[in-house]
């Protein structure tokens, strides 16, 4: 029998059991009473994993899960469940989840022996995971490669088929005839027909955030046992569902943030809240903790000593300037800094993640009172507004969330190495770097050849790591909402690139990734007009902040 | 099997007209920004974006001179149309005609045939694309438009780059990649 057309389901309902048999072993170590329903269900669980692996012909797998349902056995029998069995268990699952991730890759069956694997030697001591790893968790940390669809939403689907094919013949029709009446009706429907089928497709595409939360009560168990605290973890709305894309984003920020506030902010004993809500088209994710919080002072201090901010402006910048300084680069990955701060390793990684689906961080912190990161993320990340801009003959996108504003500069005063001062107007917003903003050429960036047009000339300003910079370019011609394409490979692999869109009449415009470009100028310079023989210009144009 | 061949330089070159999704005259082409110029374009195909690669350049041949008329290919790897082919015709191959696999210009999988009395050199759809994926971002790092290092180069001796097809010690035979006589030219 050929069985490759089952391999999907199999992973997929493995995924599941195992989600459930974390949950339900961090439950039973948790409880001082023998639940035997609780062991019961992890049995069913086992014997369900050892089933199916036997039959898509995975022995080695199938024994394992065999070997573990005997521990579970013995639970039963001896309605007691002693701490060295549980912490087999936790191990024998988790062996299983990495051979399933394995094989779900593609990957060959290990050779294991599980009564070797599972024998009740001393375990090795606890490492603690570097920034960045992926969490511990008895599931692969890739999300499922299948969907499910409620029946009426796969019927609704296939109802709209046939709704399109009637108005595609009843516009045929109406060509053929040339009724431009009936052509204006016709396309009014297909206008509305193709709303509903984008609105079934985008719901298909919604996952539960238990999907990257599910994970997470294992790492904080092993944070704790690994720095001998006791942390408890709080989920709350975590049943709200996000594009699978926005999941596939934000699963290694939380794991992130999680391991943030274990590893700095809890003390010795402390609570880790997780919530989701929906406000409005937005989708708001906030990860508290009731720990030592962060020290704005030390902060300050920090960033002085590493020269992110002149000493001279430390003073002027407010909290909230001061604790986005946590996410520059040259701040969070500094040795030592988590252990003054509390809180900075890798939270430049975070801030990226988040802002490449475009949704920001906020981190609100007390001293004393704890440490909140607050994410916000579109709910619907396939529509998108863009700022449509000109340069030289080329029509561009760039999201409008990437877009702090947009000022006009006449062109004399630009040119090579321009850098924009900000007035002082602009005091107390984050302004880490020598109070100049650098500004580029799009065309220059882009590898344009042509000079821009005299007058005035739109800069479109933007941050990365906290620091503003503009891009020149030669028109703005207002801003559209577009349904975003991710684009495939080879495309995906051109950097600077963050999708394209396909305007009404059919022509391709491609979407800019901002960030990504001043990240590519800063590290080849060399492709700068600036090389290329720019009339030298005045060091800087001063443009007042509005 | 039936392929789709045409005329390229000195050789003649084919598909399996499986492969290929679409041929398309002269459709509408919107530049890439940030893309070499080997790659340049992209097309709306039935609303999704196609990047167009010249054939030319993959296969380090002379430029035909029209460039309009696009050959679409769809695999696994993704899509993307050719440019600079030359007349394409259909032919099925001959029985028994089939040579060992090779690699041209150390990167492309071909395998010789015959089909409609000439040597054609089957091209690998899939190959194509997922080697110009690799010429793409070989760690990442991509030339920009500014500076053309490998102008109209092509994948010769020099620039080579890994590729998931045969061993490099499996050279195609020089025979085959010798120009078709002219005769047997389609």
């Amino acid at each position: 029998m050929n069985l490759e057309k089952y391999r999907s389901l199999f992973f997929s309902e493995t995924r599941e059991h195992l989600l459930t048999i974390q949950k339900l072993l961090l439950e039973t170590e948790g409880s001082d009473v023998f639940d035997s329903g609780r062991i019961d269900a992890l049995f069913r669980g086992a014997h369900s994993i050892k089933g199916m692996a036997a039959t898509m012909g995975f022995p080695r797998t199938a024994q394992l899960a065999h070997h573990l349902e005997n521990i579970l056995a013995e639970f039963r029998k001896e309605k007691v469940v002693p701490a060295e069995k549980i912490e087999l268990l936790f191990k024998g699952f988790g062996l299983l989840g990495e051979i399933v991730g394995v094989l779900e890759g593609g990957g060959k069956e290990p050779d294991i022996d599980p009564l070797s694997q599972l024998s009740p030697r001393p375990a090795a001591p606890p490492k603690a995971l570097p920034a960045g790893e992926q969490a511990p968790s008895f599931v692969p940390a890739n999300l499922p490669s299948t969907v499910r669809l409620r029946v009426e939403a796969l019927d609704r689907l296939h109802h709209l088929a046939g709704e399109l094919l009637t108005t595609r013949h009843l516009l045929e029709n109406a060509a053929s005839l040339n009724h431009p009446q009936a052509l204006k009706e016709g396309l009014e429907v297909l206008a509305r027909q193709i709303s509903e089928l984008q609105e079934q497709v985008r719901r298909g595409r919604m996952l539960s955030l238990k999907q990257i939360t599910d994970p997470l009560p294992l790492l904080v168990r092993d944070l704790s046992r690994q720095q001998g605290k006791r942390i408890e973890l709080r989920l709350e709305g975590t049943e709200l569902e996000l594009d699978r894309s926005l999941l596939e984003a934000l699963a290694d920020p939380l794991v992130h943030l999680v391991r943030n506030a274990a590893d700095h902010g809890i003390r010795e004993q402390g609570v880790i809240t997780i919530t989701a809500r929906r406000e409005r088209e937005q989708a708001v994710i906030a990860v508290r903790d009731d720990g030592r919080g962060i020290d704005c002072e030390a902060v300050r201090d920090k960033a002085c000593q590493l020269g992110l901010i002149p000493s001279s402006q430390a003073a002027g910048l407010d909290e909230k300037a001061l604790l986005e300084l946590i996410c520059h680069p040259g701040f969070s990955t500094a040795a030592g800094v988590s252990d003054v701060s509390g809180r900075g390793v890798g939270m430049d990684i975070v801030r990226e993640a988040v802002s490449a689906v475009g949704g920001r961080l906020e981190i609100g912190p007390e001293r004393g009172q704890g440490a909140c990161f607050r994410i916000t993320v579109p709910l619907n990340v396939a529509i998108i507004h863009i700022l449509v801009v000109h340069c030289g003959s080329h029509l561009l996108g760039i999201p409008i969330n990437r877009v702090s504003r947009v000022l006009e500069i006449p062109r004399c005063e630009l040119a090579a190495g321009t850098r924009l001062t900000l007035a002082p107007a602009a005091k107390g917003r984050l302004e880490p770097g020598p109070e100049t903003a650098p500004l580029y050429f799009l065309g220059d960036l882009l590898g344009f050849s042509g000079e821009p047009p005299e007058g005035m000339l739109p800069v479109v300003m933007s941050e990365r790591g906290g620091q503003p910079f503009g891009l020149i370019v030669e028109r703005v011609s207002g801003h559209k909402e577009v349904f975003l394409r991710k684009l495939q490979p080879p495309l995906s692999l051109i950097e600077g690139l963050f999708g394209a869109a396909i305007l009404d009449e059919g022509r391709v415009v491609f979407i800019l990734d901002p960030q990504e470009l001043a990240s590519i100028r800063e590290q080849r310079p060399g492709s700068a007009r600036a090389n290329r023989g720019a009339v030298p210009s005045p060091e800087s144009a001063s443009v007042p902040s509005p | 099997m039936k392929i789709l061949f045409w005329q390229q330089g000195d050789a003649c070159y084919g598909l399996d007209l499986g492969s290929v999704q679409e041929i398309l005259e002269a459709p509408c082409q919107f530049p890439i920004p940030l893309a070499p110029d080997w790659l340049g374009t992209a097309v709306n195909l039935h609303n999704r974006v196609v990047p167009v690669a010249d054939l030319s350049f993959l296969l380090g041949t002379p430029a035909v001179g029209d460039d309009s008329r696009l050959l679409v290919l769809r695999t696994e790897a993704g899509s993307l149309a050719l440019k600079n082919i030359g007349t394409l015709k259909i032919a099925a191959t001959e029985e028994g005609a089939e040579g060992a696999a090779g690699l041209l210009q150390g990167v492309l999988a071909v395998k010789p045939l015959r089909a409609a009395g000439a040597t054609v050199l089957l091209l690998d759809a899939s190959g194509i694309v997922a080697a110009v994926a690799a010429k793409l971002a070989p760690g990442r790092s991509r030339p920009s438009r500014g500076h053309r290092p490998e102008s109209r180069r092509g994948w010769g001796a020099g620039n080579l780059i890994p590729f998931p097809g045969p061993e490099p010690s499996n050279q195609f035979p020089r025979s085959v990649v010798s120009p078709v006589p002219e005769g047997e030219r389609p």
